[in-house]
């Protein structure tokens, strides 16, 4: 793996807007865009093989962790879940309801070809228009890159996995819904998983989920006209539904949600511990506990204390012996403190000139499809770091 | 080869047009049009977070423009030093959010610059920030439904970002 750098297109700001990445200059925490255009990260085939590997193992775990959690009943308390979130889960896993995408956060480290699931993005993964699309025409388009190839069929898996999923026989209506309050970057998200959709045989219908109905009548969900909503792709995490005063109903309700509610499992960061008892000493895993069984030893700067259900790298910390401290790149945010934390072994991100990448591995289905790069001065990737193009040689 | 993508991309090229269009033709609405009754929103620009967190009351209604927004409000006649801060989107002539399930109305403790209004088609207005227009706040079913139409409103109380 190496950091390399490139001539910029001379229209690439205008490529990335036509394909619907509008975002792709917001500022990151640096003062720079989001999209790096100038640089991109360059793999072997084996170093692309070894991610790709590692993606479907650790998706396995995860499979096999949630069916036998469901099996068992044990929910552990660290997942801070209510009854009817168990009872949510639990219908949708017995139901077979279908699931579309996750993206794991990886360490990859090139000096050794360590690669360690830092967590899995079950639920809301975003970064995917940049992934599947922006980073493949600078491929195409960028001038002297060594074998032009790229870890990416994220684009062509989504769409076959929307139309494997799809009722046979039936040109269903999918709705598509993001808050009204997201950013940019979760209508862009949105949209282009619209696309993939519609090309995958769905109709598709993109709502505001705060203008999604609920008919107690019909004890069913409906759209500002009042049809029936039976499939929907949410980017709105389960957590927050859960929260909020429709959540009651969605069991009783026949909608098909994507992402299913199963995923609220993996979404949860209580998932690490939980896949560290069951697989230790995986190679792809690092070492995670519960506040309640961490290792008694002083553990300054050896332990990341991470928030059960954060987003965006909020409230990562450092576990000191005495007092925590919160890990340059990361920010506090109170809505994030109440649910819990975990512990995480500290693995450091690797150093190119001071950029430190972190690997957004995407599973489509069960199948690896592809890698998407942040990166950032800190050592924590969150809301203001940057994505930058990959590609593999022989 | 199984890792990499040896096809064109045929879609992406007109992929923003193509969605528009299958919006549009199932009855739907466009994503960059989505904002429902009003035909602009208007932002109250500050020269800082504190000027703005003092008008509004809540921290996360205010955020930083970037460098294209700052462009964007001195084409139109803002003067600014810097990248100012935004206050929610509002609809024109009511200067009010929904936040959290709260109405919040500016205090007007601090002076905000010349407005920023946009319309409803622009997606800097509505895709930012964490407001939420009155209009579309929860309405319960005591107060809104009846045993034949459905209540709206409940889910998107999150307040921010879905990402992950």
């Amino acid at each position: 793996m190496l950091r390399k750098e490139f001539k910029k297109r001379d229209n690439y700001a205008e490529r990335l807007d036509e394909i619907g990445f509008q975002y792709h200059n917001i500022s990151s925490t640096d003062g720079g865009e989001y999209w790096t255009e100038g640089a991109a990260y360059e793999f072997t085939l084996k170093e692309i093989e070894e991610i790709e590997s590692a993606t479907e193992n650790l998706n396995e775990l995860c499979m096999e962790t949630v069916g036998e959690i469901i099996e068992s009943g044990d929910y552990a308390e660290g997942f801070g879940l209510n009854d009817e979130s168990i009872s949510l889960i639990e219908h949708s896993w017995n139901n077979d309801d279908a699931h579309i995408y996750g993206r794991f956060d990886l360490l990859f480290e090139p000096t050794n070809g360590a690669i360690k699931m830092f967590e899995y993005n079950a639920d809301t993964p975003t970064a995917l228009l940049e992934s599947a699309v922006a980073q493949w025409h600078w491929l195409e388009e960028a001038e002297n890159v060594p074998h032009r190839d790229q870890f990416n069929s994220i684009h062509e898996k989504l769409i076959a996995r929307w139309n494997e999923i799809k009722p046979p026989n039936e040109n269903p209506t999918l709705y598509v819904f993001a808050s009204k309050d997201g950013h940019y970057e979760d209508w862009g998200n949105l949209e282009y998983m619209a696309e993939t959709a519609m090309q995958g045989g769905w109709e598709i219908h993109v709502e505001e989920i705060e203008n999604l109905g609920y008919n107690a009548h019909r004890v069913e969900f409906t759209d500002m006209s009042e049809a029936s909503v039976e499939y929907a792709f949410k980017l709105y995490p389960w957590e927050w539904m859960m929260r909020e005063p429709f959540g009651e109903f969605v069991i009783d309700c026949r909608t098909k949600w994507f992402e299913p509610a199963w995923k609220m499992l993996l979404s949860n960061k209580a998932i690490l511990p939980v896949l560290w008892q069951r697989y230790t000493n995986h190679p792809n895993l690092l070492p995670a506990f519960f506040e309640n069984d961490k290792p008694n030893i002083d553990f300054q700067h050896r332990f990341v204390k991470k928030p059960i259900l954060g987003r965006e790298g909020a409230n990562v910390q450092f576990a000191g012996t005495f007092a925590d401290s919160l890990i340059s790149g990361s920010h506090h945010a109170p809505q994030y403190d109440a649910d819990g934390y975990v512990y995480q072994e500290y693995a450091a991100l690797p150093d190119f000139q001071g950029w430190h990448p972190v690997i957004g591995s995407w599973v489509i289905g069960d199948a690896a499809a592809g890698i998407g790069i942040r990166e950032d001065r800190t050592i924590v990737s969150g809301n203001g770091s940057h994505f930058v193009p990959h590609y593999f040689v022989n | 080869m199984k890792k990499s993508k040896k096809i064109v991309l045929i879609i992406t090229p007109v992929l923003s047009s193509l969605l528009f269009n299958a919006c549009r033709s199932s009855s739907s609405y466009s994503p960059s049009t989505y904002s429902s009754t009003p035909s602009s929103t208007t932002r109250d620009v500050y020269q800082s977070l504190d000027d703005c967190k003092k008008d509004w009351g809540e921290q996360d209604l205010c955020e930083q423009m970037n460098d294209g927004d700052t462009d964007e409000y001195r084409r139109n006649g803002g003067v600014i030093a810097g990248r100012g801060f935004r206050g929610p989107n509002y609809y024109s002539g009511d200067r009010a959010v929904s936040y959290k399930g709260k109405t919040i109305s500016p205090t007007n403790k601090s002076t905000s610059l010349k407005s920023f209004t946009v319309t409803s088609s622009s997606s800097s207005s509505s895709r930012s920030s964490v407001s939420s227009p009155r209009t579309s706040s929860y309405s319960s079913s005591s107060s809104s439904s009846s045993s034949s139409s459905s209540s709206r409103g409940g889910f998107g109380g999150g307040g921010y970002s879905s990402s992950s």
